[in-house]
């Protein structure tokens, strides 16, 4: 009982710490954004308002777009920085006001509570972006105990395998192919390097963001559900960054009208979702949004009746379209995409294969921890057993030999900022 | 009871494996960047020493102990590492003197004219052999880059552990072993590689040395008169880095201010018989082993002459230990001729 009325407190004074280290500057917009949604949800429980919901939305949202547009705004003489977490903790109060609005739960008073919803560090930093109802739950069912402390450990050190074993290798490679400019076999590596290292890096961060949590008994919602095991665009969205995609869904998609309106509307409802998730990214990936969206919109582009042939077309259509994510700027995404297929370099590429920062053991490493990735993701519920039903001194075997691993094959140290996650950046 | 048991082995189990590791992927420092094995020779040195050089490569490239014996019978250490800073030679003397007091302790002044780290590599070379103390501790807080932290210097692997996919033939067969590269911490090096050019000093923005390690000098010098030490500052004869006359009037005032002995070997070169086209391996920096041997002979002549040091020659048991240390320096002179 204690620890579920202290948990939260030591929580939000850490996250409050984690968020300060950033810099004090950070704490004018969130602050804004706390007590504008604070207020506004309490007047919302008993005033249906929609100027007021709409007005508030704006305050927070026009914030988010500001800094999407310029990553610094100058007022007079002040210039302001995007502050850590925005992209997050926006989408997480303008649900919170929503749903609120809409009567799906009542508005926080605990001003305690709520502010650990918004501040809460781990998820400021890479998501998932969170419910406030969810959150809730999660956090009058706290409950420090050794079974969760050696599940979040399991998770924290999953993460950072995918992380610094997988993710750190592949960044290595990533840059050094985007380097060649002639594209072609080079780009085409690079996108299908870049849809293993996105997955091992995201989702290893949202692993360790879940274990931390797991270690207190907070139990917060998945990100991610083997999105890579899909067999077509649409599952593979219904399963990647899945808090996001729910949040479209239900905000966007659903505010548009949903597929209550006709085929047509349906099919625009839903590439209008995709370019706001595109934006949500950052004005370069507008085209990747716009991609995706026609995608889903018409599924039966290039579906066959063989359900294998379908997961390697998805699997090669999501890789190719991460090029605007290898590649900063949409002309250049687009002139590497391009040359993918016009351009035969094959042979100049194995010719440099060793020169992308990777010797043969390092290539060995990778192949092999990326095959412990996916066979662990194919039989996750196996595994998790058998962790699960150790005594103590086969947890300790694990957990020691899974942190051996991570020390010794891990990518970290000098040159390589362990912390900066490629999802944290939008 | 038999739970707990098992529990504690395989913590012992896992520490095992970690220790073992982290020996594996450390480097070696035994056939490459052999810099880096000095500072723990020094520990394996069975006898005391009337002379301790401390400083950069100046002292361990120019200064043969060798030398100093056969010619007047002097034993002295070189406990010079690349590029050793000033408050790395403070910690360095520190920790010498737990093991012995010498006579007269040898500073040279050339990393006076640095005062922030230089480099992660060079504090590697310095740091990672040298045994554990607070001494070891302070010299790592100070010299830490702001991309270092002190977990690498505490635990390796941390740092090391990339090195599992490049080890070599030296990672394994120095795993429990090593072997001796310098003697009584001189590195011999016999290329030769004439100076072709002199240096064109850069104009200096700042004259004066910091306050920092004027401060690291004082306690040096402290330290030598408190443990009855006679402290000497030398420059080591060299054409690279220049030695500006401004550092030059710093030294000079700083010695002529507390009484301290100071030799700078630059000017007296020609009277040494130094000759940069034959007597440096990299164009006037260091010397070679015919440069390092006739300062070496000059040196051991005046510090006989100046401070009536001990002619170790005539003790039996010191001089059983130098024979064999100086047939193990011919030896080795001879090998890296041969190769």
């Amino acid at each position: 009982m204690a620890t579920r009325r202290l948990a939260p407190i030591f929580l939000l004074i850490v996250s409050l710490l984690v968020y300060a280290s950033f810099g004090l500057a950070n704490f004018g917009f969130i602050l804004f954004s706390l007590f504008t949604s604070y207020l506004t949800a309490l007047y919302l429980t008993n005033h249906q308002n929609k100027i007021i919901l709409t007005l508030a939305i704006i305050l927070n949202a026009s914030i988010f777009f500001l800094f999407k547009i310029t990553p610094n705004v100058t007022i007079k003489t002040m210039t302001f920085i995007a502050p850590v977490g925005l992209a997050y903790y926006t989408l997480q109060v303008i649900s919170y006001l929503i749903d609120v609005y809409r009567g799906k739960y009542q508005a926080e008073r605990n001003l305690l509570r709520y502010g650990l919803y918004i501040f809460y560090f781990p998820i400021l930093l890479i998501g998932p972006i969170n419910r406030y109802d969810n959150f809730n739950k999660a956090l009058d069912q706290i409950k420090i105990t050794l079974d969760n402390i050696y599940a979040g450990l399991l998770r924290i050190l999953w993460g950072l395998f995918k992380k610094l074993v997988i993710a750190g290798r592949l960044t290595i490679l990533v840059n050094s192919l985007t380097s060649y400019t002639s594209g072609g076999a080079f780009a085409l590596l690079a996108c299908f390097s870049y849809a293993i290292l996105l997955y091992a890096d995201f989702s290893g961060g949202i692993d360790i963001v879940l274990g931390f949590s797991r270690l207190f008994g907070l139990i917060l919602p998945e990100n991610f559900d083997h999105p890579y095991f899909k067999k077509n665009i649409k599952s593979f969205w219904n399963a990647w960054h899945m808090s996001l995609s729910n949040w479209l869904k239900d905000y966007i998609y659903i505010s548009l009208g949903g597929n209550r309106k006709g085929k047509i509307r349906t099919k625009i409802n839903i590439i209008i979702t995709f370019l706001v998730s595109g934006l949500w990214h950052g004005l370069n990936y507008l085209v990747w949004g716009l991609c995706h969206g026609l995608l889903v919109a018409f599924p039966n582009f290039l579906r066959t009746k063989w359900p294998r042939v379908n997961h390697f077309i998805t699997i090669v259509l999501v890789s190719l379209l991460w090029v605007f994510f290898v590649y900063n700027d949409t002309f250049t995404a687009l002139k590497m995409l391009a040359s993918i297929f016009t351009t035969f370099n094959y042979q100049l590429l194995l010719a440099n294969i060793f020169n992308f920062g990777l010797n043969g053991i390092n290539y060995l490493i990778l192949i092999w921890a990326i095959m412990t990735l996916f066979l662990g993701e194919a039989y996750e519920k196996p595994i998790q057993k058998f962790c699960h039903q150790r005594k103590i001194e086969g947890r300790l075997i694990i957990l020691g030999m899974a942190l051996f691993i991570i020390l010794l094959f891990g990518i970290y140290g000098i040159g390589f900022e362990v912390s900066d996650f490629i999802y944290s950046k939008f | 009871m038999k739970r707990v048991v098992k529990i504690v082995l395989i913590i012992v189990g896992f520490i095992g494996l970690f220790w073992f590791t982290q020996r594996l992927v450390s480097p070696k420092y035994m056939m490459n960047l052999v810099e880096g094995s000095m500072i723990a020779e020094y520990y394996e040195d069975p006898t005391n020493h009337d002379v301790i050089f401390i400083g950069d490569c100046e002292v361990y490239a120019n200064i043969s102990p060798m030398v100093l014996y056969e010619t007047e019978g002097i034993t002295a250490y070189v406990r010079g590492t690349s590029q050793q800073l000033i408050w790395q030679s403070l910690g360095i003397l520190k920790e010498t003197l737990k093991y012995e007091t010498p006579k007269i302790v040898v500073y040279n002044v050339n990393a006076m004219r640095y005062a922030k780290p230089v480099s992660e590599a060079y504090n590697r070379l310095t740091l990672d052999k040298m045994k554990w103390s607070k001494e070891k501790w302070d010299i790592i807080n100070a010299s830490m880059l702001p991309e270092e932290n002190i977990f690498s210097y505490l635990f390796p692997l941390l740092r090391y552990h990339s090195r599992i996919t490049e080890l070599t033939n030296e990672d394994f067969t120095y795993l429990f072993q090593s072997k001796t590269n310098t003697h009584n911490g001189f590195l011999i090096n016999q290329k030769i590689k004439p100076a072709t050019s002199f240096p064109t000093p850069r104009p200096l923005a700042e004259t004066d040395f910091a306050q920092s390690n004027y401060a690291y000098l004082d306690e040096i010098r402290k330290l030598c008169a408190e443990h009855n030490i006679k402290l000497v500052l030398m420059k080591a004869p060299s054409l690279y880095p220049y030695w500006y006359p401004e550092y030059e009037d710093n030294i000079k005032s700083y010695a002529e201010k507390y009484d301290l002995d100071y030799y700078n070997f630059i000017p007296l070169s020609r009277t040494i018989g130094l000759d940069y086209n034959t007597d440096t391996y990299d164009g006037g920096t260091h010397l070679n082993l015919n440069g390092a041997t006739k300062l070496s002979t000059y040196v051991a002549h005046l510090f006989k002459e100046k401070y009536n040091l001990k002619d170790y020659r005539e003790n039996a048991k010191i001089k059983k230990i130098y024979d064999e240390k100086l047939r193990k320096y011919d030896e080795a002179i001879k090998n890296e001729k041969n190769n």
